[in-house]
Formats: structure tokens, sequence, C-alpha cells
């Protein structure tokens, strides 16, 4: 066995709740920041009002940009898993760690027919650690 | 971009962890307590004795749900009977997403129609944030 141990451990623990937010446009939407180091553990999309079904080739994404690397408006939840034309609570525990630079969480709408602005809520759970 | 970020945050962290409940009958049961305000982070089911090959292929169901929030119950909210796979023993997990906005309320699992011969043992383990 080769010991390659950590000690690099934090217990800091942050739970983000976004606001309300209409998505009256096709547009990426800032909507958590995230400082340097953060550790993204877990996210969560919260659809409070759909889009209706004119929209079925639109798409809702939730994704980053920041840490110096280009934006990835589906890192944490493509279409297929926020299902923008269902409501309620979307999950994903896909792990990002911002080391380099602090970053925005974010989500994007794209081609939506919808004649409904959907709102949306999202979460994100992080822990900084060095 | 359309900058709308947040600036509601908050850094507490509460682990439940319910007693070991015997499964004796087809009914539901209220295993831990949540406050409002309570954002559900994960739940995890620990099965310690499962229902026995009786209830295999039968309609028998073990869900995990919530009541309260001044909304209808959901018996199977956080874990259908797909999920948690109540033959077997071991531990099933579900990553949460409720948040209790309006009122407090219970994490419940629910039996029905079960033809096993040996009632199931379980405990269950609820992480939370409460933020406003």
């Amino acid at each position: 066995m080769v010991n390659i141990l950590a000690n690099r451990a934090a217990d800091n623990f942050r739970l983000m709740r976004s606001g309300k937010i209409t998505i009256d446009a096709d547009d990426t939407y800032a909507v958590v920041k995230v400082p340097k180091k953060a550790f993204v553990v877990a996210v969560w999309l919260e659809i409070l009002t759909a889009f209706d079904d004119q929209s079925t080739d639109g798409s809702l994404t939730v994704g980053f940009s920041g840490n110096g690397e280009d934006a990835d408006p589906d890192y944490f939840m493509a279409d297929a898993v926020s299902l923008p034309l269902v409501l309620g609570m979307k999950e994903v525990t896909k792990g990002k760690w911002f080391g380099d630079a602090s970053g925005l969480i974010t989500v994007t709408a794209d081609d939506n027919d919808s004649v409904v602005n959907p709102v949306i809520r999202v979460w994100v759970m992080y822990s900084v650690i060095h | 971009m359309i900058i709308s970020l947040t600036s509601k945050s908050d850094d507490n962290l509460r682990v439940t962890r319910s007693g070991a409940v015997t499964l004796s009958a087809d009914e539901t049961y209220a295993l831990v307590k949540v406050p409002m305000n309570a954002f559900i982070l994960g739940v995890w089911l620990h099965k310690t004795t499962a229902f026995d090959a009786a209830d295999e292929g039968t309609s028998g169901t073990l869900t995990l749900g919530f009541i309260g929030n001044g909304e209808d119950a959901d018996v199977d909210y956080f874990m259908s009977d797909e999920t948690v796979d109540s033959d077997a023993t071991g531990i099933v997990t579900h990553d949460g997403g409720k948040h209790f906005s309006a009122a407090g309320g219970y994490i419940t699992i629910t039996r029905t129609i079960n033809d096993s011969t040996v009632s199931p043992v379980v405990q269950v383990f609820v992480a939370y944030t409460v933020i406003s």
C-alpha cells in the first residue's frame, strides 16, 4: 500500500438560495455567487412555474461561469434533467471545485417558445476547502 | 448575462436519525420531525431487516415521503418503492430537495399491502439546513 493520505479538510458548510427568478428572456442568469476555493457539493433547481407545452424546443440548464474557465452553461444540469415543462425540485450532486477563482452559478434559457415566463429558484450547497 | 444574485444563505446543519423502527402494520409512520424553513439536503434509509421473499412480486410497497408544510401528504416524495428496494437490506439514499417554507413537517415511511411474514426494521437519517 502507498500512503498518500490527505490532510486537507474543512468543516464549513453553506447553503445558498436564490430569490424567485422569472425567466423572461433567452439569456444566462447569474443566480448565486460562490467564493474562490468553494467545492460545490449539490445544486437544486426548483421550477415554480414551468414552461408551457409550446416550448418543446426550449431548454433550461444550470451551469457556472468563473474559475478562470470558459463558462459551461449545462455543467450541473442538462435539459434532460431540468425538465423545464415539469414543476418541482430537480437535483444534481455533481461536484465542482472553484480552485482558481470565484464564480457564479448560472441558469441559461434558450430557444424558448413558451407563452408563459417560468419562475425558478436555485439552491446551492458548498464547502470552502483549500 | 442577467445578474440576479442572492444574499440568502445559512451555514447551520443538522443530521437527525430515527430509532430502529419495526414496521409491523400497513401504515404511515412519522419518523423525523423537521422545523419550519428546513431545507432537506439528504435522506438515508437503513434497512436492517428486509421484507422476506413472500413480498416479492406482490403489490406490497414501502415508500419514503413527508407530511406537513401546509400541503397534502406525499408518501413517496423522497423514495418510491423501486428506490427503497424493500426486499434487500442495506442503505438507500435520496439527495433531498424539499423546503418546508410554510410550516414544519414530518419525514414518513409508508408500508402498504405487504405479504411479508417478517416485519422489516428500518432507520432513517435526515440532513437539513434551516434557511428562511
